[in-house]
């Protein structure tokens, strides 16, 4: 068990660590959800061989554990509220988003970018993760994702596009707080 | 106000020099707390693995000396046999007894070809009219599906609600083909107990609030509802959900409401409704209920973020909740799937080369899931590809598999 564990830390608990962070938006689930990852690795790698997409394998757990984790906050949240009718604004209220200390350190685009992928949808941000933060390819995009290539590319086009309009608008409401237009 | 900053390039370049996010966990705190929480899991085992099998030995003894003549010919009028599916996992052969569990033990379960295969089989219980056949381990009991209907039967599906109230589950009932369709609905009502299988009645199903009818001609079910009975947004939703979904497996195309006779309902919250058409499940997911029962779940996808129009997406999401078996994960097809296809009748799921199924109950009911999906699509058939197992259960990987004609039956 640990020979493996040792291995796929030093391969990929970087990047897996951080692909959690970035879709949970929180460092403290994350620390805990990737321990779930590697538990559910562990326990199910002598059903898996196949060194080429071990790395696609991977994420693709950690991307389940990650929706299951937010399933169980909104059937929690639903229990609290007490309403079966507030689904639609859940892909914004996982977490309230506290920005990585990592984020924080760096300049105003990369803040702006962090706000802005909170607020696509929750699917569309994890292709973004994928596709730039971690350099999947489509291929490897779409077998994590559970998609088509197809759909990968269209969403991937359409996401760019949606955070454009989204990084555009806070702009435009900037420069209109700053009475700069 | 100027031009915009912002281009694709741009954003592609930030997300690509985005900081590196580093865990302030230690290498060697992480693994000792996976390890502890392994280890911890293991101790929750039930500490002993010979009694299934010692179990499943029993059961085959008995029926070896019991009744080898009968297993022998239930080999033979298997359901499954036109298509090379075998029956053993199979509740609906017409001949057979109501009750029948099959006790898979921890191990894989052995072929279901020939003798092997029929001597996991128990024999049938006498003391009880309508006892599930099902597979049974670790206290979890799995109500498998039909891939074929005995000619004598028909399949009725009735829709209840999981404990949460969240998603619909279906649960099958074979009953007589000759019995006109409502009264086979009224006897299904009858003969499932949701309580021992852990799942909840809504409005519909108590018959003193509200009566059902159809018209066949015009393929409408008529659902006579007693005013002010549905309270609530739950409430009201679970009903329509469990009367659609009910409707629509017994092939009507419109749900027609009334009130003590009179035409429409006011419904609490989408008002009043005096006609509404039909809309099929998509999805299939799987419900482990208090009551240790594994069943699966229609019009609720695991993943909700999924494109619930794609079979391949339906299909790859699907899990298969095995939270109570102590050391296993839920399992994934995500894990095993390489490709999905799609050819006129079939589907074709091509596994990642190395793919190994495991020849058990819930493996059973993540093809039937599977199955169960297609169906959903209109496919006839499901062909799994690149399979080291080839035998789950009933279940002949080498050959296309037909869909799920019911999923959960708990009847003859």
């Amino acid at each position: 068990m640990e020979h493996i564990f040792n291995r796929l830390y030093v391969d990929y608990h970087q990047s897996l660590f951080q692909f959690l962070v970035y879709m949970l938006r929180d460092r403290d689930t994350a620390e805990e959800l990737v321990q779930d990852v590697y538990i559910k690795v562990i326990n199910s790698y002598d059903k898996f061989k196949g060194d080429s997409s071990e790395k696609t394998w991977l994420f693709s757990i950690a991307r389940n554990v990650a929706i299951d984790y937010m399933r169980k906050q909104k059937r929690q949240r639903k229990t609290v509220v007490g309403s079966f009718d507030i689904e639609e604004r859940e892909n914004q209220l996982i977490h309230p988003d506290k920005l990585p200390d990592e984020i924080l350190e760096q300049n105003e685009s990369f803040k702006q970018m962090y706000d802005a992928l909170s607020q696509c949808k929750e699917d569309h941000r994890q292709l973004i993760l994928l596709r730039y933060i971690h350099g999947f390819s489509i291929k490897e995009s779409a077998a994590i994702m559970g998609w088509s290539e197809g759909k990968v590319k269209t969403v991937q086009h359409r996401t760019l596009k949606t955070l454009k309009t989204i990084l555009d608008d806070s702009r435009k409401e900037e420069e209109l707080s700053n009475g700069t237009v | 106000m100027g031009q915009s900053k912002w281009n694709e390039e741009k954003i592609i370049q930030i997300l690509r020099d985005f900081p590196a996010i580093e865990d302030r966990q230690k290498k060697e705190e992480l693994f000792a707390k996976i390890e502890k929480r392994i280890d911890s899991k293991k101790t929750k085992r039930k500490p002993f693995r010979i009694m299934p099998m010692l179990a499943a030995a029993c059961v085959l003894i008995i029926a070896a000396i019991i009744s080898p003549v009968v297993l022998q010919e239930t080999v033979l009028k298997k359901p499954g046999s036109e298509t090379g599916q075998k029956s053993s996992g199979s509740p609906s052969e017409p001949g057979n007894e109501p009750t029948e569990i099959q006790k898979i033990p921890e191990e894989p379960i052995p072929p279901a070809s020939g003798s092997e295969g029929t001597s996991l089989k128990a024999e049938p219980s006498a003391e009880s009219e309508i006892e599930p056949k099902a597979y049974e381990s670790h206290n979890v009991t799995y109500h498998s599906g039909v891939v074929e209907v005995p000619q004598d039967k028909q399949v009725v599906t009735v829709y209840y609600t999981d404990s949460r109230a969240e998603g619909v589950v279906p649960v099958s009932y074979l009953a007589d083909k000759e019995l006109p369709k409502i009264e086979a609905l009224q006897q299904a009502f009858q003969m499932i107990n949701p309580d021992k299988l852990g799942v909840l009645e809504t409005v519909f199903h108590e018959g003193d609030k509200v009566k059902v009818s159809d018209d066949l001609e015009k393929k409408t079910l008529i659902v006579d509802i007693k005013p002010g009975v549905i309270q609530g947004g739950t409430g009201e939703r679970m009903f329509m959900d469990t009367v659609n979904y009910t409707a629509f497996n017994l092939g009507y195309e419109k749900i027609v409401f009334k009130t003590s006779g009179e035409p429409g309902y006011d419904f609490p919250h989408i008002g009043p409704q005096d006609m509404v058409e039909i809309e099929s499940p998509k999805g299939v997911s799987t419900l482990l209920t208090d009551n240790g029962t594994l069943l699966l779940v229609e019009g609720t996808r695991a993943d909700e973020s999924i494109d619930g129009s794609s079979l391949e997406e339906n299909i790859r999401t699907i899990k298969i909740d095995t939270s109570r078996l102590g050391h296993e994960e839920a399992i994934q097809p995500s894990v095993f799937i390489k490709e999905v296809n799609k050819n006129e009748k079939t589907v074709s799921v091509e596994l990642v080369e190395g793919s190994r199924l495991e020849n058990n109950m819930m493996y059973i009911a993540m093809i039937e899931a599977m199955l169960l999906t297609s169906g959903q699509f209109g496919f006839e058939y499901v062909q799994i590809l690149g399979s080291d197992t080839k035998e789950v259960g009933p279940y002949n990987l080498a050959e296309p598999i037909p869909v799920l004609k019911a999923p959960n039956v708990i009847s003859k």
